[in-house]
């Protein structure tokens, strides 16, 4: 018996020190080049990212009560983002609300949004209200989209846009499922995730979105909410503001003026 | 046939290097993957690919940003237009993306007509289109089958057919 466990002892030693020689010695090796040249490049220093991101909460305020359903919006955004005009998916799309109240007091609600407003057609009906919803990319403070991607290819960036990193998504869907708002949609050419980004391309550069800047009605404002003269700083203050699904506790950053109740 | 207890620890300490190499190739192996499949930006600001954000910064816009761009070549349109029913509008709600043009005036001549397709695009009179937001027309019996440039200049829409908003 004591000869057993003193040769397995004796096995597990010179394992031990094997490991302690080849691995232990190497990392603390590593550890003191790394402790010598993080000196070059200290973490105090900051990237540009970093300074552009700086004092910056991108917000976007859509007013129902001025959108004429012309779709602009819808056609520019995949003009300027490279989105298939030919497809059914839409970074933005403008939906139509058409509620019926009947004689007994019930709200009917019908809604339509035919190739993302692009191709609305004329109704033989006489609704009681009637209305457009633009929809894009919320750009939750908690979006469900970037908690579940198995692969860290997307998130939120310092100035609050989610983004898609297109070389690190393996397209397996999980985040088209989780988003609540149907913002997202697998991209027909590319086959990775894609989604309104706000136009991070033109904002990064002073420009407005597409969206915005085709609306002819103003129904579509896009600025920073953390500069108080901003427009969207504005409205949030003064207007009747709402955001999408408040309970699911994404913590939209797309505010909604005088929003329908009957709109969830 | 017996052993001899020291064979024995011999045997164990020569087994027990070998299993030790063996660890440290796997673990060295494990190390080098991970430098090779995680990119470098990878954590930069958060669980992802910093170079990432300035990859979606510089790709190319197609839209140009404003009516002020125009004015340096079309001043006469852009004034024009600025004083007419349609000031509120981009130029390029109608023209369409024109960074290219303005980049490139004579390499791109933007065409665009204005027929029923564009102007029915805001002017359609439609079931969810309200008109305290919009004038609408029903498109077929105002024009005739016309088209509505005929009538309208799309920049000064009254210009043409006199008169203006009653
Ligand atoms: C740098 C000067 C320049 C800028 C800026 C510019 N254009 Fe032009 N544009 C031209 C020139 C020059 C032509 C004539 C091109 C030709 O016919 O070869 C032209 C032609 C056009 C035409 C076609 C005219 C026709 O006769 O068919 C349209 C429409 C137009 N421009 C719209 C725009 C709009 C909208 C903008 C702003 C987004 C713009 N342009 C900005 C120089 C400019
Ligand atoms: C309501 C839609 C609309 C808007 C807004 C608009 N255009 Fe046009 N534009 C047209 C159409 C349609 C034509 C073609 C006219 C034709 O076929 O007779 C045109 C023609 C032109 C031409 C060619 C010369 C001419 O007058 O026919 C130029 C240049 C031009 N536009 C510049 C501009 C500029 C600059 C702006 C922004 C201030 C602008 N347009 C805004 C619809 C529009
Ligand atoms: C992108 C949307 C859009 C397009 C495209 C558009 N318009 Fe307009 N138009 C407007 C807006 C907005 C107004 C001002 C608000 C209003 O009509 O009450 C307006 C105003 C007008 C008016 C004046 C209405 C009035 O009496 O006040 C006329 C006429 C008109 N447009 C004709 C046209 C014609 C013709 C075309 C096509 C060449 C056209 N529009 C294309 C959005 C558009
Ligand atoms: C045959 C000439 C003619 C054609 C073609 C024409 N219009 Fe008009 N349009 C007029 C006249 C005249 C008026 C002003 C009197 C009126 O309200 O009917 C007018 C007025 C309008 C108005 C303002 C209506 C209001 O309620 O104040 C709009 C909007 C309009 N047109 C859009 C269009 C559109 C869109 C087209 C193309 C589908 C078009 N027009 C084609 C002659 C024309």
């Amino acid at each position: 018996m004591t000869k057993e466990r003193l040769s397995r002892r004796d096995f597990l030693m010179s394992a031990a020190k094997v490991v302690a020689a080849g691995v232990v010695a190497p990392a603390g090796g590593l550890a003191a080049a790394q402790a010598v040249f993080a000196d070059g490049q200290s973490t105090s220093q900051e990237t540009a990212v970093q300074q552009m991101w700086a004092g910056k909460e991108w917000g976007f305020v859509v007013d129902t009560q001025k959108c004429i359903g012309c779709a602009r919006c819808v056609k520019a955004c995949k003009l300027e983002n490279k989105v298939p005009l030919d497809e059914e998916v839409f970074r933005t799309w403008v939906e139509r609300y058409l509620v019926f109240n009947d004689d007994s007091g019930d709200e009917e609600v019908r809604t339509d949004s035919p190739n993302g407003g692009l191709d609305f057609k004329q109704l033989d009906v006489a609704p009681d209200k009637q209305f457009f919803v633009p929809k894009l990319c919320n750009q939750c403070h908690n979006p469900p989209c970037v908690q579940v991607c198995p692969v860290g290819a997307t998130y939120r960036t310092g100035d609050g846009v989610v983004l898609v990193d297109r070389k690190r998504c393996i397209g397996c869907r999980y985040c088209i499922q989780s988003c609540p708002y149907g913002a997202r949609f697998l991209h027909p050419v590319l086959k990775v995730a894609d989604k309104c980004t706000w136009c991070y391309h033109r904002i990064s550069h002073g420009m407005q979105p597409a969206c915005v800047e085709v609306c002819p009605v103003g129904a579509r404002k896009f600025g920073n909410q953390l500069d108080p003269n901003s427009q969207v700083a504005v409205l949030k203050k003064k207007a009747r503001i709402r955001v999408l699904k408040p309970d699911m506790g994404t913590k939209p950053n797309v505010y909604y003026i005088d929003l329908d109740e009957v709109v969830e | 046939m017996e052993e001899e207890p020291g064979q024995k620890t011999r045997w164990s300490q020569k087994a027990g290097f070998r299993v030790g190499v063996v660890l440290v190739c796997v673990l060295v192996i494990f190390g080098i993957v991970r430098q090779m499949s995680v990119p470098k930006s990878f954590g930069q600001y958060g669980y992802y690919r910093g170079d990432n954000v300035e990859e979606w910064v510089s790709m190319d816009q197609t839209f140009a940003p404003g009516n002020q761009v125009c004015a340096q070549c079309h001043a006469q349109e852009v004034q024009a237009a600025a004083q007419a029913e349609h000031n509120q509008l981009d130029c390029q709600s109608c023209h369409g993306p024109m960074l290219a043009h303005v980049k490139q005036p004579n390499q791109t001549h933007p065409k665009v007509a204005g027929n029923v397709d564009l102007c029915g695009a805001c002017h359609r009179e439609m079931v969810g289109r309200s008109k305290d937001n919009i004038r609408t027309v029903q498109v077929g019996s105002h024009s005739g089958g016309l088209d509505c440039v005929r009538c309208h200049d799309p920049h000064q829409p009254y210009a043409k057919i006199g008169g203006g908003r009653q």
